[in-house]
């Protein structure tokens, strides 16, 4: 487990991929420990904010910190090991389809890993390496599906598959985008608040991406509201008025570029 | 109205119809002459007849049944076509992977060193052109020729045989492998780059798996193509169904040539169902 959870730090960070800025100067501070809402429309810039966050993109200018140290200062594997401190659920979720679910799970300690290692755990994993696995996704609600193959599992179960391989990387804080946006409705609140109760119990800090305001505001005790790369307000979650909602989510004036088909990762396409 | 699509097929069937004129192509070709119907009609007469027994009136003493002779061809066909699929996945493997441009890829965000940076720039390219060209060169001579080739070299060698197969097989797999690699989604690489996984371990973990199944079930369809050109090899005097086709066919003994044929086809379908059983099952 961790020792301790990672703070975020954020001055003047602008991200451009080239058609138009998808941060522009943004400021944040997250404290170690803190659960934190993005709030916001497409486009807002809520999934470049969580890769700035686990530096896997890099800023055109501002200066992004993780626990105090500057990543533009680090060297590639200090890099990679910061990566491996900060577990990210991504979107389309991101798993191999197929291979056994356990496979995925123990891709996640890949960071911490030298590459003869590595092959070593993902060839012939260890017992301890297999019990730990298993505890995950016992504790995610789908620990019989160790050994099933990842495609044929439901949408909500390779999710779980996914947050368990966040865990395994063991994080020191949690980042999911849009982690409601590939189960139904009904599961969406469970996924919420198993997330929420995931980074409690372990210490870590959590943020996630969120359209539904609703869950963000139950769930989350702190909201940023984003519009057009900036942040709109950045309040506790029981200050936050419909009003500002209404504010952020008025796409009257001046539109924005669909957030995902400017910064989306090129390897979004399923075969 | 004539849309843009009318003018392409109006185009195509042109272009077919010149090069038909050019290429000398005379449809009363086609009509068989009197004696080439009779060859034709006692062949196709024994499609539902195939033999069960030498069709020759003077037998061989000593010689084994024709079923049991026709099997032990099939089983030289698979040993010749196994064993240059084999080799043609060693050589298409890495030729494939160096074929891609998954390993050059590098990491826009910094997760790389400076030397790793360097040689991507400038030794990464040289390799995937060598590569690219080797490979083409391999599969650009048919396996019949490479065979002319390596027997005028090294005679009758069976190990000829399965060069000859496996050379332009592997150009073929290094060309199908490495466009699979290009174009294996990159999500899976995305994350485990984000979890802090190196550049080789994001090739290896994120890239191969989702190119993996595909690569598998190419490989299946190449060891189908491998036993149809192994018992062709036969023709040049290999123990494989065709040495024995072609002797059948050449003495006029068509029910021998069909049992030949339908043993062939019994392999193939074999071999397809193997190939779908193995990729239903098989799950890393």
């Amino acid at each position: 487990m961790s020792a301790a959870a990672s703070g975020f730090s954020l001055k003047a960070v602008t991200v451009d991929y080239g058609r138009g800025p998808a941060l522009k100067g943004l400021d944040l501070d997250i404290e170690p420990g803190e659960a934190v809402a993005f709030v916001g429309p497409s486009g807002a810039g809520k999934t470049s904010l969580l890769k700035v966050l686990t530096g896997t993109v890099r800023p055109r200018s501002g200066s992004v910190a993780v626990d105090g140290r500057r990543l533009d200062t680090l060297s590639p594997g200090e890099l990679r090991a910061m990566r491996a401190l900060v577990g990210f659920i991504h979107q389309d979720l991101a798993l191999v389809p197929n291979v056994r679910v356990i496979k995925n799970v123990l891709a996640g300690r890949l960071g911490r890993l030298s590459f003869g290692r590595s092959l070593q755990a993902m060839l012939f994993p260890p017992r301890a390496f297999v019990l730990e696995a298993h505890r995950l996704l016992e504790r995610v609600g789908i620990g019989d599906l160790l050994y099933e193959r990842t495609d044929r599992l439901s949408g909500g179960q390779r999710q779980r598959v996914a947050i368990a391989r966040a865990l395994f990387q063991e994080p020191a804080a949690l980042l999911a985008d849009e982690p409601v946006s590939s189960v139904d409705p009904a599961r969406a609140r469970d996924v919420v608040a198993l997330l929420r109760s995931l980074a409690q119990e372990r210490g870590l800090t959590l943020c996630a991406s969120l359209h539904d305001v609703d869950l963000a505001r139950e769930f989350f005790p702190r909201l940023v509201g984003l519009r057009r790369g900036a942040v709109a307000f950045d309040r506790p979650a029981d200050r936050v008025s419909q009003q500002d909602f209404d504010e952020l989510y008025d796409l009257e004036s001046d539109p924005m570029p669909d957030e995902r088909s400017v910064g989306g990762s090129p390897g979004t396409r399923t075969p | 109205m004539i849309g843009a699509r009318s003018w392409v097929i109006a185009a195509i069937a042109a272009a077919g119809l010149w090069a038909g004129w050019h290429a000398d192509l005379d449809p009363r070709a086609l009509v068989p002459s009197a004696g080439g119907l009779q060859v034709a009609r006692e062949f196709f007469a024994r499609a539902l007849s195939p033999a069960l027994t030498y069709e020759s009136t003077t037998a061989v003493p000593g010689a084994s049944p024709l079923l049991v002779k026709a099997l032990g061809a099939a089983h030289q066909t698979l040993l010749f076509a196994g064993a240059a699929v084999s080799l043609a996945l060693a050589i298409g493997l890495p030729l494939g992977f160096l074929s891609s441009t998954v390993w050059w890829e590098g990491d826009p965000a910094g997760g790389e060193g400076r030397l790793t940076r360097v040689l991507r720039r400038t030794l990464a390219p040289l390799v995937y052109a060598f590569a690219r060209t080797l490979a083409t060169v391999m599969r650009s001579v048919h396996e019949l020729l490479w065979a002319v080739i390596f027997l005028a070299a090294f005679g009758m060698s069976h190990l000829a045989a399965v060069v000859a197969i496996a050379v332009p097989f592997g150009g073929t797999f290094a060309k199908v492998f490495s466009e699979l690699l290009d174009e294996a989604p990159r999500d899976t690489a995305a994350a485990l780059r984000a979890a802090g996984a190196s550049p080789l371990q994001v090739v290896v973990f994120g890239v191969l798996p989702r190119a993996q199944s595909d690569m598998t079930a190419y490989a299946f369809y190449r060891f189908e193509c491998a036993l149809r050109s192994s018992a062709v090899l036969g023709f040049f005097g290999y123990p494989t169904l065709g040495y024995y086709l072609a002797a059948s066919f050449e003495n006029l003994h068509y029910g021998e040539v069909w049992t030949y044929l339908y043993v062939l086809l019994l392999l193939i379908a074999a071999a397809d169902w193997w190939s779908g059983t193995f990729r239903r099952s098989f799950a890393a």
